[in-house]
């Protein structure tokens, strides 16, 4: 049988570890949940930069679509074409914010900017030709207008397809790491609840046979320590428990055989001594004559 | 052949089982004899533990106790005992 201190030690060793493992699940989990988040966030604004320029690059296509229509109206013209010059602004500002040393854009990402910049680029110089063609005269009509951006708007594609897939990406991206953090979230959950329903089951048998196991053994000796006490030694004293309560139980039955086996001594010699007293001459009972 | 010591051993093992009882056992069963403690001889140890067996308390499995008194011995002074 295990001894208390062995009871006690593995007790203790099992929460112990239970509590290292709790520890160091969460640890690594949150940790590594801490970065999936931040991934998250930044998957998100870049989505979202992204698709502020989208909508810019539409915008774009909206006011040459307007000055196209206009052609013909100077005022409406140079209207639509200063909202485009606008939005060109805006764009620029905002690729020009990606390629910033440091942004939290990727190489990847940058060098996808650079190529929409280009596109972006080769646009403007086609619309502004278009624009002082159109002012000055030499194109007339939406239509004529309209096929001589047509190249320019090709090359336009490339920002504009190039943003779209991005965005998708993007928000991939980021559900991908919330999925992630969910995942680990849920790992944590099922791990804890494991190890502590372990603990608690391990916990809950500990609590019942430690103390059994230190305060019966000891109660039943204290008994036979008491009837000894008494004068009852006949009893041996038979304790079932760990090496240190059945060590003390031996001392104590070695103690009460030893009491016994004097006393059966005593009594034998005192009879003796009676004996002899009885059968000295002196005390004989004188014959009478 | 006298035999050094030989109380010593026997009490120890006596000891584990009845405590200070041991001695006045082995006084007893020598006085039973008519015996003196310098006097034991080997071809009296024989003799020695039939006697002891007698003086043992109930309580104590006294067969046992008697193979664990000649077993000490056998070791102690390499003899070669009689089972009793």
């Amino acid at each position: 049988m295990l001894s208390v201190r062995s009871k006690l030690t593995i007790a203790f060793s099992i929460f112990f570890i239970a509590l290292f493992a709790q520890f160091a699940l969460v640890y690594y989990f949150s940790n590594e949940s801490a970065a999936l988040i931040t991934q998250t966030i930044k998957a998100h604004e870049q989505g979202n930069t992204l698709t502020r320029l989208a909508i810019e690059g539409q915008k774009l296509r909206r006011y040459e679509k307007e000055f196209f229509i206009y052609a013909d109206n100077p005022d409406r013209r140079a209207k639509y074409s200063g909202e485009w010059n606008n939005s060109y602004g805006k764009l620029k500002d905002g690729l020009a914010l990606l390629n910033a040393p440091r942004s939290i854009w990727s190489q990847a990402d940058k060098e996808r900017a650079q190529a929409w910049n280009e596109s972006l680029n080769a646009y403007a110089s086609g619309f502004n030709k278009v624009d002082v063609a159109v002012n000055n005269g030499f194109i007339n009509g939406t239509l004529a207008a309209n096929k001589a951006i047509q190249d320019a708007k090709n090359k336009f594609r490339v920002f504009l397809k190039g943003t779209a897939t991005e965005i998708d990406n993007k928000v991939n991206q980021a559900r991908d790491f919330s999925s992630q953090v969910e995942a680990n979230l849920a790992i944590i959950q099922k791990y804890l609840m494991a190890l502590s329903a372990a603990a608690l089951a391990v916990g809950g048998v500990l609590l019942l046979t430690i103390p059994r196991a230190i305060a019966g053994p000891i109660s039943e000796l204290t008994e036979s320590v008491i009837d000894i006490s008494k004068g009852n030694i006949g009893r041996p004293v038979t304790v079932r428990g760990g090496p240190e309560v059945t060590g003390l139980a031996e001392s104590v039955e070695r103690l009460r055989i030893a009491l016994k086996g004097l006393m059966l001594r005593m009594s034998k010699l005192q009879e003796e001594r009676n004996q002899r007293t009885a059968n000295t001459p002196s005390n004989k009972p004188k014959e009478v004559a | 052949m006298d035999i050094i010591g030989w109380r010593g051993v026997v009490a120890g093992v006596l000891a584990e089982r009845v405590g200070i009882l041991s001695e006045v056992i082995i006084d007893e069963t020598l006085e039973e004899m008519s015996v003196a403690e310098d006097e034991m001889q080997i071809h009296m140890l024989g003799s020695f533990m039939k006697h002891l067996y007698t003086k043992l308390p109930n309580d104590i499995d006294r067969r046992k106790l008697l193979h664990e008194i000649r077993d000490s011995l056998m070791t102690e002074y390499h003899l070669l005992l009689a089972r009793n």
